[in-house]
């Protein structure tokens, strides 16, 4: 029997938040992991929103260890290509240009090597969002260059709030 | 009596969490309402391999939030055109300019450019491909909120073809059709002519609350 992508868990934000905790949903055993996330509403219009690592320990990794580049695609306009930071508190982004109609929009974390204790753990993400402007993409990669495992990751939203769900799965 | 193995009550029996003695029809019981721990979440709804097809529809979505599409040796009887989506919305075809997508091209022979539109008939998704022998399409598609009659229906996509010169052709963007509706069904078809030959398969994303 093919068992190859294997749900976690679900998590659900407690209605528009600045942050987006999913602690401890790794450590689990897979060389990958997949977070679906579906976005239900934001505050306002427009605003993106960045991604940080939780260390062994549960503490959030907030110093400058990430290093990410993006390109933020437009149906309304020419697309963004200034998305990208060495040394950065974060990773962006993982969404942006979100609208307050509650008309949703999706994206795909992939997460690799989040288990080793002796590798840098990268990220790569794709969106797909709506503002009143007209639809938003991106393409993103990222990496914490620390050598560490890493148990959980913070969305962090920039300008406004957000609510949202994410599925967790292992890819085996 | 005992059930899943205790007396007098089991423990809340979920996915991931599944305590007891389980008969054969306890976890048939149990698989059905969504609460025997069986991995793998990738299910595949349908599968269609096609020959000389002016278009593909996969009309059974289930309840799925997240769905997955994967394009396999999709040939063209047409030079030079791309593949296309577009949805039913409560069994009708929405053909309507109300399409919105945004994508990044390249190939390779170094030109790189953007493509983009806030009202087209369909979305084109997969990235243009010759119709010479081996000059064919291969790729993939996430959709998001398509069974969700309060939220727009969103796409990712990311395709590598071979194009008309011939040479590789890579695209990756996004898509949204702005209503807020129920899809049905997803349509596939090229953007003229015929799709010769290929491989399409639809899968669901199971979750569970």
């Amino acid at each position: 029997m093919a068992t190859n992508l294997q749900f976690l868990q679900k998590v659900t934000s407690a209605g528009l938040v600045s942050s987006f905790d999913m602690n401890n949903i790794f450590d689990k055993g897979y060389d990958q992991y997949n977070i679906y996330l579906n976005l239900i509403d934001s505050s306002t219009n427009g605003g993106y929103m960045g991604l940080r690592f939780f260390d062994s320990s549960d503490t959030i990794i907030s110093g400058n260890e990430y290093d990410w580049a993006g390109q933020q695609l437009k149906s309304y306009g020419s697309f963004d290509n200034t998305w990208r930071a060495t040394s950065n508190s974060q990773i962006a982004p993982i969404f942006v240009s979100t609208n307050d109609d509650n008309r949703g929009g999706g994206t795909l974390i992939r997460v690799f090597n989040a288990d080793d204790t002796s590798s840098y753990t990268f990220i790569t993400a794709q969106s797909s969002t709506f503002m009143d402007s007209g639809l938003d993409g991106t393409k993103t990669i990222g990496v914490h260059k620390g050598a560490e495992k890493i148990t959980g990751v913070r969305l962090v939203s920039q300008s406004n709030t957000h609510s949202l769900s994410a599925s967790i799965y292992g890819v085996k | 009596m005992s059930e899943y193995g205790y007396i007098p009550e089991a423990p809340e029996q979920s996915f991931g969490n599944n305590k007891g003695i389980f008969t054969p029809k306890d976890i048939y019981d149990l698989t059905r309402a969504d609460k025997y721990t069986n991995y793998g979440q990738l299910e595949l709804i349908e599968t269609q391999t096609v020959s000389n097809v002016a278009t593909v529809d996969f009309t059974t979505l289930g309840t799925y939030n997240v769905h997955f599409m994967t394009f396999n040796d999709i040939h063209s009887a047409t030079n030079n055109v791309l593949t296309n989506v577009r949805f039913y919305e409560n069994e009708v075809l929405e053909t309507g300019a109300v399409y919105q997508y945004a994508y990044q091209y390249g190939n390779v022979a170094g030109s790189f450019g953007e493509s983009r539109s806030t009202s087209n008939t369909r979305i084109y998704t997969l990235m243009n491909l010759g119709n010479a022998t081996n000059e064919t399409a291969n790729g993939y598609t996430y959709f998001y909120n398509l069974t969700d009659s309060s939220k727009y229906s969103f796409l990712t996509f990311h395709s590598m073809t071979i194009n008309a010169t011939p040479n590789g052709n890579m695209n990756f963007g996004s898509a949204v059709l702005p209503q807020a509706s129920t899809v049905t069904g997803i349509q596939v078809l090229m953007q003229s002519g015929n799709i010769t030959s290929g491989t399409i398969s639809l899968y669901g994303i199971k979750e569970y609350s």
